[in-house]
């Protein structure tokens, strides 16, 4: 099922590939003023690639590659994605296997399952999400780590093996 | 395995707590990782979002693979443990360094020696591979992920979903556990967490 919902005004339309549009979909034109985003339903499926220049929502399954540059892309929590993913940001809260790329945020929520290589400006992941895969997000430059943390950590810790020596060094096993 | 008993009283001034702490041995581990431009770190659970976004931000690449959740479903699923491994099918020498938060407190003897010969086989030469364990099991037990803060402090959030058995061993034990590795730095602090920081040859 298909359902529309608001777009930004600065979105034009929404193109599949002809693969896709001939199997399962017939792409819905839209006035470049209206403001829509497409679910595809959990009845669903599709196998194909996916262009699109309004937001998209899979609740159904999809296998394919998805370029939505300057859109929002999300797995929906009975959604099921095998595929790589361009988009403008991305929400995984379903299952989705395949790799990530975007310029903008990755969300990954409790309920997601995801298998696969993120790139990112930045990340968030909620505790109990299911993931296996990296992440490579802008890095800082790097940093002197004169922290004023060591001297604290000095304080309350002492190497195991000289428990009645405290010393601000660690301790080194002896082989 | 025979564990040998090493008592608490002797290097604790309280007993285990989840207590934040300032871990020095983050700071060198994490030092050490930061003046690598290609750093590649594994982190075997549980997945935390500060800690990935703290790690990601400071190395090239940062891989997850909870292993906790993978245990859990196992346990709640009633299936052996021994196919978990198969998860962890990266090439040899992938990593700079492994995360083990926790982790090894709720392995068997068996399942160590197998993670620590993974980890070993995983781990670039002079890789690291950081450890936590508590002294004693934190009464009452849940499972928390050690959350990484400014200035190398460690906090700690409660995983509500994980349940997994959890193991004591002294501080001999795991460190001839750990026998693989030539190199192994080890702290204990006063709420009861011991830290080991291990270098490959």
């Amino acid at each position: 099922m298909l359902k529309k919902g608001k777009k930004p005004d600065d979105d034009k339309g929404f193109a599949f590939d002809r693969t896709t549009e001939q199997k399962t979909l017939k792409p819905i034109p839209s006035p470049q003023t209206s403001a829509e985003k497409t679910v595809i339903g959990e009845n669903i499926s599709i196998e194909g690639n996916i262009r699109g220049d309004e937001h998209l929502i899979i609740e159904g399954s999809m296998k394919g590659n998805i370029q939505m540059e300057k859109h929002n892309f999300a797995v929906g929590s009975k959604g099921r994605v095998e595929g790589e993913i361009n988009a403008q940001s991305v929400r995984i809260s379903g299952q989705m296997m395949g790799n990530v790329k975007t310029k903008g945020k990755v969300e990954i929520t409790k309920e997601a399952d995801f298998m696969g290589d993120i790139r990112a400006k930045s990340i968030s992941v909620e505790d109990g999400a299911y993931f296996k895969g990296s992440i490579e997000l802008e890095r800082e430059p790097h940093r002197k780590t004169a922290s004023t943390g060591e001297s604290s950590a000095i304080k309350t810790s002492q190497p195991i093996h000289e428990p009645k020596a405290p010393t601000n060094k660690v301790a080194d096993k002896e082989n | 395995m025979a564990t040998p008993t090493v008592p608490a009283d002797s290097y604790s001034d309280t007993g285990p707590s989840l207590a934040d702490y300032t871990s020095v041995l983050l700071q060198t581990y994490v030092e050490i990782l930061e003046k690598s431009s290609t750093a590649q770190v594994l982190d075997l659970g549980p997945v935390c979002e500060e800690n990935i976004i703290y790690f990601a931000r400071r190395v090239k690449r940062f891989h997850v693979c909870d292993m906790f959740l993978r245990l859990n479903r196992n346990k709640r699923e009633s299936l052996p443990n021994r196919g978990v491994w198969k998860h962890l099918d990266y090439a040899s020498h992938s990593f700079d360094g492994i995360n083990l938060w926790d982790f090894i407190d709720h392995l068997n003897d068996d399942q160590i020696s197998r993670l620590v010969g993974l980890c070993h086989t995983l781990l670039k030469p002079r890789g690291m591979m950081i450890i936590t364990s508590f002294e004693e099991q934190p009464a009452p037990s849940p499972i928390n992920s050690f959350v990484i803060q400014d200035n190398y402090r460690l906090s700690f959030r409660l995983q509500n979903h994980l349940e997994l058995p959890w193991y004591y061993r002294s501080n001999r034990a795991l460190t001839h556990m750990l026998s693989a590795f030539p190199s192994v730095k080890s702290f204990l602090y006063r709420n009861g967490i011991r830290e080991f920081l291990c270098r490959r040859d």
